[in-house]
């Protein structure tokens, strides 16, 4: 879908931001740029709006050289989220999402609707926030709104650049586990920038390790992991996964303190207590560490307004999984069932929580979050 | 002179020359009024011009404060020679002196809109226009009316000394009541002017609140 034929860029002053850059992005594919600060990330992005021109080279979209097509045209049909978030200040967050569907003339009904949706999809009230102006928003609520306008006039490529830098770690996780989400629905192309390897493993389908203008290597995730093709990409991603140089199981990849709560409790305090952890599902425990279930926010939101439910009523029976379980059989049942998390049991009792960032960091042999110490809502 | 006759001559001069006061009222506004709209005509493109080109931004706005550092009187005095008297002369000059506050506000005003904004339309596929439209001239309205309001201020000052160039103006008045020595039609003149002057600048910060966008304010 996007080429890249031996890129170079080198700025007036001298600066040689990219030496021979070739690339080839897949139509539905996400893939990330990471690098070390001024490695030449935001340039290598800029050059398919061509925002920055390269000095050599060719870049095609579909197979057309974009340096024959109109640039204003080309922006319109490519999303993009700079780094600075970017929002126009003077303008009403409808407004700034309906940027690009006005500069496209597209009907006002329909640019209207694509609003709510678009804010709905990213957990904004439209009723709300329509109206509100950038500068009334915190910083995480302004990032979501600058991800959404990308999307707007439904773009089959989008450009982000640290997109959620300036999230706190939760809301971080939020919007990763939904661009996931979304990358499946709506089969974007997607090229992401991050310095964030964590974030990388998470979201992408490949990863181009870039360092001083080059790309080192492109690979997938997992083969990334297991076959670095330098000392630099090693390091890179983290080596103390590496050492171990086997197969990691739950253990590896599980959070150990898990925010339970009690069957008897009920749907008020559980919704609070999962606001205050900011974790988006309970494990249901009994006596003793006893695993009964997973209760997730949505359910607890569903039923809210009932004063006589109690978390007793909502337990989902998710399948939970032994210390011992292999990664691949782990990624394997997050691909098929899409559960938000899986419990670790072992002998009936709770041991552990298996989330896919917790799963992501325990691959790259980064330490695990853990929750509060006092993480049990108990009798 | 005693105070209390002072004002009951002031009062009956008023009176008695009220369509000569009238008349200078009406051609100070007028005089201020050209001079303004085409200073803005010319200031306000220009600084988006050089907002464009920083390169040729030091030398335009330092000609325009060389022409505001020229003694008011000394200017029109210069003009005569080769405008001869008249509307036009007074005009010329005046809108000289209010290119500097507009053209040095537009400048600042545009270049000071955050890059990122500006970025962004850009990568969303907005045009230069669009752009200068939709971006830079709302985010710098304010700054721009700041810069008109100095100008508006300051031209009507200034337009006092037009009666030098025949082309009347609140300042006849005060001439003549120099001339024939008379206090209170120096102040008959005066005194309009001054509350044209105090009146515009209170309708120009209104403007100028209103002119700034309400989500900017809301930062504040
Ligand atoms: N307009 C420019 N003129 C000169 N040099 C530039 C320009 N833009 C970028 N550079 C240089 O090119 C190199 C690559 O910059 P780039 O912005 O692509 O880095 P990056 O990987 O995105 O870094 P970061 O993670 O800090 O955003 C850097 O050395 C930078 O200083
Ligand atoms: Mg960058």
């Amino acid at each position: 879908m996007i080429t890249f034929e031996h890129i170079s860029k080198k700025f007036p002053d001298g600066t040689e931001a990219l030496k021979d850059i070739n690339l080839h992005i897949e139509k539905g594919e996400l893939l990330t740029l990471i690098g070390p600060s001024g490695c030449g990330k935001t340039t290598t992005m800029k050059m398919i709006n061509r925002l920055i021109e390269p000095s050599g080279g060719q870049i095609h979209i579909d197979g057309k050289p974009i340096s024959e097509q109109n640039p204003v045209e080309l922006r319109r049909n490519i999303g993009y989220v700079i780094q600075q978030i970017g929002l126009l200040p003077h303008m009403t967050i409808a407004e700034n999402i309906a940027l690009i569907p006005n500069l496209k003339k597209w009907d006002k009904n329909k640019t209207e609707k694509r609003i709510d949706e678009l804010l709905n999809l990213v957990g904004l009230e439209p009723s709300t926030f329509r109206s509100r102006y950038p500068l009334e928003l915190s910083g995480g609520q302004q990032q979501r709104v600058g991800v959404i306008r990308a999307l707007a006039a439904e773009p089959p490529i989008i450009l982000m650049d640290e997109p959620f830098s300036a999230l706190d770690p939760i809301s971080r996780e939020q919007l990763q586990d939904e661009l996931v989400k979304l990358q499946k629905e709506i089969q974007k192309t997607i090229v992401f920038v991050t310095h964030d390897m964590d974030e990388a493993m998470k979201i992408a389908d490949r990863i181009a390790i870039m360092k001083d203008g080059e790309i080192l290597q492109l690979d997938t995730p997992d083969r990334l992991l297991r076959h670095p093709k330098n000392e630099f990409v090693r390091n890179f991603i983290g080596d103390e996964r590496m050492a171990k140089g086997q197969t990691p199981s739950a253990v590896d990849l599980m959070i150990r303190k898990v925010a339970t709560v009690k069957e008897s409790r009920g749907l008020a305090e559980a919704f609070r207590f999962m606001k205050s952890e900011q974790v988006d599902s309970l494990v249901v425990t009994g006596p003793d560490q006893e695993y009964k279930g997973v209760v997730t926010i949505e359910h607890v939101q569903n039923h809210y307004d009932d004063d006589n439910k109690r978390i007793h009523d909502l337990i989902e029976k998710v399948e939970p999984i032994l210390p011992g379980v292999l990664y691949p059989e782990i990624a394997k049942r997050f691909a098929e069932k899409e559960p938000i998390s899986i419990p670790v049991v072992e002998a009936g009792k709770l041991v552990g929580l298996v989330t896919r960032s917790s799963m992501m960091r325990g691959l790259a042999g980064l330490e695990q979050h853990s929750y509060r110490e006092e993480g049990a809502l108990n009798e | 002179m005693n105070e209390e006759n002072f004002f009951v001559l002031f009062i009956d001069i008023v009176q008695s020359r009220w369509d000569d006061i009238f008349v200078a009222l009406q051609e100070h506004l007028f005089l201020s009024f050209i001079s303004i709209v085409i200073a803005i005509l010319i200031s306000v493109p220009l600084g988006i011009f050089i907002s464009r080109r920083k390169k040729l931004a030091e030398p335009f706005i330092a000609v325009t404060a060389i022409f505001q550092t020229v003694p008011s009187l000394a200017l029109f005095g210069f003009l005569i020679p080769f405008l001869g008297i008249g509307n036009t002369t007074a005009i010329i000059a005046l809108t000289v002196y209010a290119l500097l506050p507009i053209l040095r506000n537009t400048y600042t005003g545009i270049t000071s809109v955050d890059q990122s904004s500006i970025e962004a339309g850009r990568g969303m596929g907005m045009t230069d226009l669009q752009i200068l439209m939709k971006i830079e001239v709302p985010l710098s309205l304010p700054v721009i009316m700041a810069g008109v309001r100095t100008a508006t201020v300051l031209t009507i000052g200034v337009a006092t000394l037009a009666t030098f160039v025949g082309a009347g103006g609140l300042g006849d008045i005060i001439y003549r009541g120099l001339t024939s020595n008379k206090d209170e039609l120096v102040l008959a003149g005066a005194l309009p002017a001054t509350i044209l002057a105090l009146g515009f600048d209170l309708i120009l910060k209104l403007l100028e609140n209103a002119a700034t966008p309400k989500g900017v304010k809301a930062k504040k």
